[in-house]
């Protein structure tokens, strides 16, 4: 289990995080969201250790984040949104780096590597950018750590190469791994994680499971402006009328919620989410 | 043998990491190296001054070099953010991460050195014996001033090891810049209190005790013994500081 518990950090003048609290459980994939700056990438890399916290502690199975010890840094693999690879062949690569992590599985990895088309023994800088991610991402699937953190996974990827991406990872994660996917594009990650966090200005501003989401809310497409129905929590013009969300009811069953609609609802009614969802 | 922060299998790991991403940059260094002396000998050769002076004044030098060079090029990777974040990341103990480019740069720089040297001396003599000229085989390990070397070796490892962790760029350059900067500032404040003390001896006529001052075995001697005391705790602590710079670092 990975516990965040009153952290604080800033940079220099800039502070960002207050008191922050998270608990993430094992066998879900949880898809962090918010805007530009608002600190995905500084929480993924407090949790990964390049960053020490200046108040408050992160643990992994009861392991301090702090002394950067050797258990706490096999329990996760962090695929950056930034990445250099070294001039080596993949096999390399694998033989270098593969045995620090103890359950590491090599089959998975050649699965994935295939399934990604990558050839299997290319120098790995001179691969393309999409190609280095995908090798990525296929390592750190295959590292079988019990946390894996991801952040802006899909940037770089061509648009097959996206589904592709949540084809492999919805089919290659152990069921009681924690899987962290940082991303402002929505889209790409949708149908594949559970929970949803969404951070604004250094809090959580919504934390909900997706399956409990569609259970209470539904999207529609109103052809009119829904101005005095109490049942909708938000809309947005679109082409053709109105994208709604709105409480499930006798007329508006249950539907599976675009997650760019929930972000953008969660982001302008915050107080009305908190409201539903506060048990 | 395993604990947090000491392991075999980890410290075997980290050295093979360590070899893999080095090597080419240590092997270029010494072939480099080799190459340059062997230039120069050829020249002394060609002009007819080669004589076994030269292998005495270039193992000097060269092992010089190599105690700036080696311990400059440790730690690259915490020069970029992306490298950094793979290496800060991967699954060892600072300890671990540390004391492989540590013995890397000290026990395997000075052996491959040596190495580096033996060879150059014997292709050395097989071309002199094409121009007629005879040379000895330099046995360095016999020489009066070797563990002078290694002992300055070991110094200035430690300066430019600290240098490798404490500056983003320009590691040597800036270690040059930052060492000369602090030893003639501390240089110009021993000289001015020693002018100073001399100047009052005078001034009160003194000059017995002063001349005792100068002549004094004794003295001489308890200078002597805390001159290498203070250099060995320098150099202890800057090593000690490059493991904390390391296990500090931060990629923001």
């Amino acid at each position: 289990m990975l516990s965040i518990s009153n952290l604080s950090f800033s940079y220099k003048r800039h502070p960002l995080f207050n008191q922050l609290q998270l608990n993430l459980e094992p066998g879900k994939i949880y898809g962090l969201l918010g805007k530009n700056g608002v600190g995905k990438t500084t929480l993924l890399k407090l949790v990964s250790t390049l960053l020490y916290p200046h108040d408050g502690q992160i643990t992994i199975n009861g392991i301090n984040s702090t002394k950067r010890h050797p258990q706490y840094l096999s329990s996760f693999y962090l695929i950056p949104e930034e990445f250099s690879l070294p001039q080596m062949k993949m096999s390399t690569y694998l033989k270098v780096y593969a045995p620090f992590y103890p359950s590491f599985d090599e089959q998975m990895f050649h699965k994935i590597i295939k399934e990604f088309e990558l050839e299997q023994d290319r120098v790995l800088t001179r691969m393309s950018y999409g190609q280095k991610k995908k090798f990525l991402i296929a390592f750190g699937l295959a590292t079988n750590t019990p946390i894996l953190l991801m952040d802006e996974p899909t940037n770089g990827l061509d648009i097959p190469s996206k589904s592709q991406f949540r084809r492999t990872v919805a089919e290659n994660l152990a069921q009681d791994r924690i899987v962290v996917i940082s991303t402002h594009q929505v889209k790409d990650v949708e149908g594949l994680i559970d929970d949803v966090i969404i951070l604004q200005d250094g809090v959580i501003i919504f934390q909900g499971n997706l399956f409990d989401i569609n259970e209470h809310l539904t999207a529609v497409m109103l052809s009119q402006e829904p101005i005095d129905d109490k049942n909708v929590i938000y809309y947005e013009p679109v082409l053709g009328g109105y994208l709604t969300l709105t409480r499930v009811n006798e007329s508006h069953p249950p539907h599976r919620i675009d997650l760019e609609l929930l972000f953008n609802a969660v982001i302008s009614r915050q107080e009305v989410f908190n409201q539903i969802f506060k048990n | 043998m395993e604990s947090k922060t000491f392991s075999l299998r980890r410290i075997s790991l980290v050295f093979k990491y360590n070899f893999i991403t080095y090597a080419r940059s240590y092997m270029t260094y010494f072939a480099a190296l080799m190459g340059v002396i062997l230039i120069i000998f050829l020249l002394s050769l060609l002009s007819g001054n080669a004589t076994n002076s030269f292998f005495i004044s270039w193992f000097s030098t060269s092992l010089i070099f190599t105690s700036i060079i080696i311990p400059g090029m440790g730690f690259r990777e915490l020069r970029s953010k992306t490298a950094a974040t793979t290496y800060l990341t991967l699954p060892a103990s600072t300890t671990e991460k540390f004391i492989v480019p540590f013995l890397l740069t000290t026990i395997g720089a000075i052996l491959a050195q040596f190495l580096m040297f033996a060879l150059f001396n014997l292709l050395a003599i097989v071309l002199a014996g094409f121009f007629h000229t005879q040379l000895e085989f330099y046995q360095f390990w016999n020489s009066p001033d070797f563990w002078d070397l290694i002992k300055a070796y070991f110094i200035l490892h430690s300066l430019f090891f600290f240098g490798a962790t404490a500056f983003k760029k320009s590691q040597i350059l800036q270690t040059i810049l930052w060492t000369t900067v602090i030893l003639s500032t501390i240089g110009i404040i021993i000289g001015l209190t020693a002018a100073t003390m001399a100047h009052n001896l005078i001034e009160s006529y003194n000059f017995n005790l002063l001349a005792i001052a100068i002549n004094n075995e004794k003295i001489k001697n308890t200078i002597q013994i805390t001159g290498k005391i203070i250099t060995t705790l320098i150099v202890l602590l800057l090593w000690l500081a490059s493991y904390f710079k390391l296990k500090e670092k931060e990629v923001v």
